[in-house]
């Protein structure tokens, strides 16, 4: 074994950082499509965060002159303007906050509730297992808009009502999926050895199944993310999402549909919005799951018992 | 089998009892009232009372639930207040122009779908696999009023190439009529053509680094064979079960798809229900859907018991 | 014979592209193999032996490279053919059978068309004369009923008959040469048997060439006619079968023999001499020789030139000082010997009872919750029947068994993992309730476990700090600070170094992980730990360790252990009590003495005759084939070993249920052959009595 010169805490502290920024630039050299994607989802952030300050106009304030309707892009409304006089360009950045936010929070809120659901349904099995998951099978028996669209008519439209049919839709789909990583699990002998100390239930859900659960956490929910902004924005078009004046960019793409021949500005650029930022949340997810895979199979410092294993086969696709 | 199926079965009934109950809850603690909603904002109180009484909306919800639960089982599905007329048939009548589109989404989308995952997979990291994981990944699998925008600014708006509406009138001759319906098939299809593609794709890489096709491989079999006969049956396996189980996103789909492209179909239909609180219509329309889909999902479980060996001979 | 080898492997070199580095798997190989002659090549992790074979058979993956040297195949070199000539090699001339049967047989298609498939691709024939050609290989692998069987689904089949149609598709086309890359490690003792006699059987009438990859020497014993040892992916020795192990010449080798524990009952028992150290990183070679580090004959020069392969009459190592190895073994074996008496303890006859199970009986139901099809269950597994024991403290049970004798399901029984449907358990002088959770923290302290595999075992997000000190928190009561002090008393005692501390489990070795398993079943002052297969996963060289350091600790702090493993050998290197279960029933109860000298259950003697031992000279029964070709009979009548008995007696085997006739004091057997005609000696290898002759051909009698 080799013989290490005690490290000092600072040394250790730097060489720690060293490491982690050496592996995130790896990263980033591996998936450049998943750097992208990570790109345009911090530019989308910061754009929300600082929309107030960076935005050239007030987005609600539309104009009554005739030239600032409908107005083609140009060098003062590099967007064009709609048919309020509404600067697109001020609109698209504010559009996004709601977005985010809503998308966001309500993403968490998913994945909280799923994997608690799916934690005490995959742990305790048996007839509350099967209870918890006839009731998500009735939740997921009606397509995600469908039952978002009656949970928003039962609250009304706006944010509150997005919120909870972005949660209610998700926690069974969630839950469902957590629940599959934690049945395989529940069966490792860990559990057991935790049992065989006298761990309850709860604890052994919080201290032993969940820190293992932090990767398929993680891939699922920036995949619920990207759908969580698909559903909000198509209820946003379907006209039951957030309320106007407030910009929505599912909004603005259902209000200029009449206008869409002629000023296709007013719908192309929300979509245009709509899209990078779903384009750039499935890239990162994509990217957050090759991660997780290479993180399992870096595996170690461990020397020896390696197997040296050929990589994955390439079957010789010459020849007939 | 049979014991099989009758259990399935049981539990979509033991399932759609449950939507129904979710359902009605959710309807019946609408704000804002039905009878208000049809006589409008100037209605004296007693009229909204007397239509109430006349609408049985003053009973509690518990009996309500039930005797429109026994007028579903006797095939009385109500009467759609906003139309005025009995709910069962316009419903089904709209059903059959949401299944046209839908049917022929699913035409379109199973053969591509799987054809562009296979070979996306069999080329993995290469530039075939490339090109159709960056195309499903982020050109695609975008909501369908962004790609029907898009594509109806393009294809109409600018090329004049396709008409922006989707109709159903046949009197406008075949080929218009045909045209009429590619943009809202492709709108439709492009978020599903996505999921099955890259869960495709998967499966087949999955599948080709197994023992048993490096056994196929180590025997001396021709790659051809190898992909033919080992590696696609047990790849596609479960890409059939999730298309059959996906018909339900579809149903998802066309609520966005026929506003977009003012098709007359079952998703309109649900959307004009739901602003203008047409209870009756709502439940019904949401019963129907529910029911689809849990046929849909039984269709994907029996197709993977059937096609699976290693389920169907244990 | 001056015959021109099949097989020549030249200076063979083979790396592996990680990244921008380049591991060299295999190093400088070099060896000749004659027709029909069986190589065995033994290698723990990393040694780089199965990397030998996909080299031969050219599949080494996008990032595996043939660096230098050749492998000629009757004169051709294989590392430069083109792929269309491997492909017309591969399969015909070619074959290769490895490790896990199951996974390497397509699941969708009926065996029958698997191996039909070998037929269509490399004869060209017809589909229908095919599948005619595909039911007699079956029938050539001594597989009953082979119409039938050629149209079942691969998990239809046993382990043991899914390895036997792989070897059929393999051997189909009667190949040159057959590789075989640890093919029976995934299979049970007798399973295994079985597939060695028949893979020695077939190669005798197919004259097929074999190379035999394994870590466990002993199984190699039984197949090979020479030896070749392969460390960190050199070859370090090469030799006759028997030279190796009356001589050997490299040290590894030497370490490797005196890992294993020697057959014969308790008396002789040896402490195993595990080999210090650990495997080299393959990226981080010794400079010189790449065993140096471990090496206990090691001199300065070993350090500065690298050993060559050098043959000195037909027996070739990769030692400088080997004559000294040689010269040493006689004088090393004495101090062994003179060392052993001092590790033995046995339990004082006094000892009072621990542990009394009785009449614990458990079924499971077939197709549990979240099948699809079966809703009521028509087949329950009776998985454990009606079982008996008693533990002394301090005592070794050694519970032997194959898969679904039920050993595993009587530990959880015990444990209260899994709750017994019927019986009564007493531990200490308090009862002990069936189920976990209503068990006080007291009996919890004193009953713990230590788990087969512990890549599972071990949480992978729980530093080793909070493996040890949690358990000693909750049970022992223990502040923080002294709980710490605690778990680093525990790591040394498992001799492992505070460091480890502040590790997670991935970052150790799978012996290091199973230390700090052990460590944690004894963080308290545990009474009585069940071991279930702790070294089964392990490299030879680790499970000595282990096994030394559950001795020790047993020793140490009288604990009690109920020891379950498939390994005979290993059970009678602890046990002073073995347990033999079938089916879950206890076939044979006794002392480790009792069982191995005999008389025993036919059962035990199935078992005893299969286990490979690493001596070559040792005579072996042939018993093992015979049993793998009947099928079991479980329905509930008479005897449960009835259905693959080969001392079946008549019609009372069938109908009436086995008495339990005591042998001997404290020995008994589940039998009806009267107790003159039971089987003895199988352990020893030396047994009397023949079985009758109602066997087919390939029955050998036993003898000397």
């Amino acid at each position: 074994m080799s013989a290490d010169r005690p490290p000092t805490a600072r040394s250790a502290g730097r060489r720690a950082r060293h490491r982690r920024a050496r592996f995130w630039l790896g990263q980033i050299q591996a998936q450049p499509l998943a750097a992208f994607g990570a790109f345009l989802v911090i530019a989308w952030v910061f754009i929300a965060i600082f929309a107030p300050l960076i935005a050239p106009y007030d987005p609600i304030k539309g104009s009554f002159h005739l030239q600032d309707i409908q107005a083609a892009p140009s060098g003062a409304h590099w967007f064009g303007t709609d048919d309020h006089g509404r600067d697109i360009l001020s609109r698209v950045m504010f559009g996004s906050r709601s977005v985010l936010v809503l998308a966001g929070i309500s993403t968490l809120a998913a994945l909280s509730c799923g994997t608690i659901v799916a934690l005490v349904s995959g742990y305790y099995g048996g007839v509350v297992d099967e209870v918890l998951m006839r009731i998500a099978d009735a939740a997921m028996a009606l397509p995600a808009v469908l039952l978002a669209l009656l949970i928003l008519a039962m609250f009304g439209p706006g944010d509150l009502g997005l919120f909870a049919s972005t949660v209610i839709v998700f926690t069974p789909l969630v839950a469902r999926v957590v629940r599959s990583a934690v049945l395989p699990l529940a069966d490792r002998e860990f559990i057991a050895a935790a049992r065989l100390r006298g761990e309850r239930g709860p604890a052994i859900m919080l201290r032993e199944l969940l820190p293992n659960l932090l990767g398929v956490l993680a891939v699922e929910g920036s995949i619920r993310l990207g759908y969580a902004i698909f559903l909000i924005a198509s209820l946003g078009f379907l006209g039951v999402g957030v309320q106007p004046p407030t910009p929505d960019w599912g909004v603005m793409v259902s209000e200029a549909q009449n206008y869409a021949s002629v000023s296709p500005w007013m719908v192309i650029f929300p979509a245009l919005a709509i899209s990078t930022l779903v384009i750039g949340v499935n890239l990162v997810s994509d990217g957050v799951k090759q991660l997780m895979l290479s993180l399992e199979q870096r595996g170690d410092d461990a020397p020896a018992q390696t197997r040296s294993v050929p990589e994955t086969s390439t079957i010789p696709a010459t020849g007939s | 089998m049979g014991r099989f199926l009758l259990r399935r079965s049981l539990l979509i009934l033991l399932v759609l009892l449950l939507v129904s109950i979710i359902v009605f809850a959710v309807t019946s603690i609408l704000p804002g009232d039905t009878a208000q909603a049809i006589l409008g904002q100037s209605a004296t109180p007693d009229a909204l009372k007397a239509l109430r009484q006349q609408l049985g909306l003053d009973q509690p919800a518990v009996l309500r639930y039930f005797s429109w639960l026994g007028g579903i089982l006797h095939g009385d599905f109500g009467n759609s207040l906003i139309f005025q007329q009995p709910a069962g048939p316009l419903v089904l009548n709209k059903l059959g122009n949401s299944a046209i589109l839908a049917g022929a989404a699913f035409l379109f989308t199973v053969p591509v779908s799987l054809v562009l995952g296979i070979l996306a997979g069999l080329n993995k990291n290469r530039w075939p696999d490339t090109v159709i994981s960056l195309v499903t990944l982020a050109g695609v699998a975008q909501p369908e009023f962004v790609t029907g925008t898009f594509l109806v600014a393009i294809f109409a708006t600018w090329l004049h190439w396709l008409p922006a509406t989707n109709t159903l009138d046949t009197s406008i001759g075949f080929w218009p009529l045909v045209q009429s319906f590619i943009m809202p098939v492709i709108t439709l299809s492009l978020v599903l053509l996505a999921y099955i593609g890259r869960m495709t794709r998967t499966n087949v890489i999955d599948v080709m680094e197994t023992d048993y096709v490096r056994t196929a491989v180590l025997k001396g079999v021709r790659y051809r064979s190898v992909v033919l006969r080992h590696a696609l049956r047990n790849a596609l396996l479960p890409s059939i079960t999730i298309i059959a189980s996906n018909v339900g996103w579809l149903l998802g789909g066309i609520v966005v798809t026929e506003s977009l492209y003012g098709y007359p179909g079952l998703g309109r239909l649900l959307l004009q229900a739901v602003q203008q609180r047409d209870i009756p219509l709502l439940q019904d329309i949401t019963l129907v859907i529910a029911l689809i889909f849990s046929l849909s999902n039984l269709l994907a479980d029996v197709l993977y018991v059937v096609l699976n060996p290693r389920v169907r001979f244990s | 014979m001056n015959e021109a080898p099949l097989l020549e492997v030249r200076h063979l070199s083979v790396s592996y592209r990680q990244g921008k580095a380049a591991i060299p798997a295999l190093r400088d190989i070099s060896f000749t193999l004659q027709a029909g002659e069986a190589l065995g090549i033994i290698g723990e992790s990393g040694s780089g032996k199965s990397t030998l074979a996909w080299a031969i058979m050219r599949y080494l993956g996008s990032n595996g490279r043939i660096d230098k040297g050749s492998i000629l195949f009757r004169g051709h070199d294989l590392s430069r053919a083109s792929d269309k000539e491997m492909r017309a090699l591969r399969g015909d001339r070619l074959a290769m059978v490895y490790q896990q049967p199951q996974a390497a047989l397509n699941p969708s298609i009926p065996l029958g068309k698997q191996i039909a498939e070998v037929f269509t691709t490399h004869r060209g024939i017809g589909e229908e004369e095919a599948r005619r050609r595909a039911v007699e290989m079956l029938e050539r692998v001594r597989i009953n009923d082979p119409g039938r069987v050629a149209r079942l689904y691969p998990h239809q089949a046993s382990g043991g008959m899914q390895q036997r149609v792989v070897i059929a598709m393999a051997l189909a086309t009667e190949p040159d040469l057959l590789l075989l890359d640890e093919p029976t490690t995934a299979l049970d003792v007798t399973t295994q048997a079985a597939v060695l006699e028949l893979l020695e059987e077939l190669r005798q009438e197919f004259n097929t060439a074999l190379i035999f990859i394994a870590h466990d020497l002993a199984v190699i014993t039984r197949i090979a006619d020479r030896v070749a040892v392969f460390y960190a992916g050199e070859m370090v020795e090469h030799s006759s079968l028997r030279d190796l192990f009356h001589g050997p010449r490299h040290p590894y080798t030497r370490g490797l023999i005196d890992c294993l524990p020697a057959r014969g009952s308790g008396q002789s028992r040896r402490p195993l001499i595990p080999i210090p150290g650990r495997l080299p990183s393959l990226t981080n070679l010794p400079p010189a020789c790449v065993f140096e580090p471990r090496c206990p004959y090691a001199e300065a020069d070993c350090t500065v030139i690298r050993p060559e392969l050098k043959e000195e009459d037909g027996h070739a190592t990769r030692c400088l000082h080997w004559r000294h190895l040689v010269a040493n073994q006689a004088r090393i074996q004495a101090t062994v010997h003179a060392n052993q008496l001092e590790t033995e303890s046995m339990p004082g006859s006094a000892a009072p009872a621990l542990l009394e199970v009785h009449g614990i009986a458990k079924t499971f139901p077939q197709g549990s919750a979240g099948g699809l099809f079966k809703g009521a269950s028509r087949h329950n597994a009776r998985v454990l029947s009606a079982v008996n024991l008693q533990l002394a403290q301090g005592e070794t049970i050694g519970l032997v068994g194959e898969s679904g004798s039920g050993k595993t399901t009587l530990a959880r029984c015990v444990l209260g993992l899994t709750v017994a449907d019927e019986g009564t358990m007493t531990f200490g002088s308090r009862d002990l309730p069936l189920r976990l959770d209503r068990r006080g923290k007291d009996t919890l302290r004193d009953l713990q476990m230590v788990f087969q595999n512990p890549d599972m075992s071990l949480n992978p997000r729980h530093t080793i700090r909070t493996i040890l000190v949690r358990p000693i928190r909750l049970l022992e009561r223990l502040g923080k600070r002294d709980a710490e002090a605690a778990a680093r008393d525990l790591l040394r005692a498992v001799n492992l170094d505070e460091r480890y501390m502040d590790r997670f489990p991935s970052q150790l070795s799978g012996g290091e992980k199973q230390r700090v398993a052990i460590a944690r079943a004894f963080a308290t002052r545990t009474k009585l730990v069940i071991c279930d297969e702790p070294v089964s996963g392990l490299d030879v060289s680790v499970q000595a360790t282990v096994l030394n350091l559950l001795r020790e600790l047993q020793t140490r702090w009288g604990t009690a252990y109920l020891f379950i493993s498939h390994d005979l050998q290993v059970v009678q290197y602890l046990a002073d009590r073995v347990v033999v279960l079938y089916k879950g029933y206890i076939a044979e109860t006794g002392t480790a003495d009792q069982v191995y000298s005999g008389p025993n259950h036919p059962y035990t003697e199935l078992l005893l005759s299969s286990v490979p031992v690493p001596d070559p000279d040792a005579p072996t029964a042939h018993l093992a084939l015979y049993s793998e070709t009947k099928t079991e009979v479980l329905d509930g009548q008479g005897c449960p070993f009835k259905g693959r008995c080969h001392r079946h007696i008549g019609p009372i085997c069938d109908q009436v249920f086995p008495p339990f006739q005591m042998v001997g004091p404290g020995h008994g057997v589940l039998c009806h052959i009267p107790i003159a005609e039971l089987p003895r000696g199988a352990g020893l290898g030396t047994a009397t009595i023949p079985p009758p002759g109602i066997v087919t051909g390939n029955m050998e009698p036993l003898g000397q």
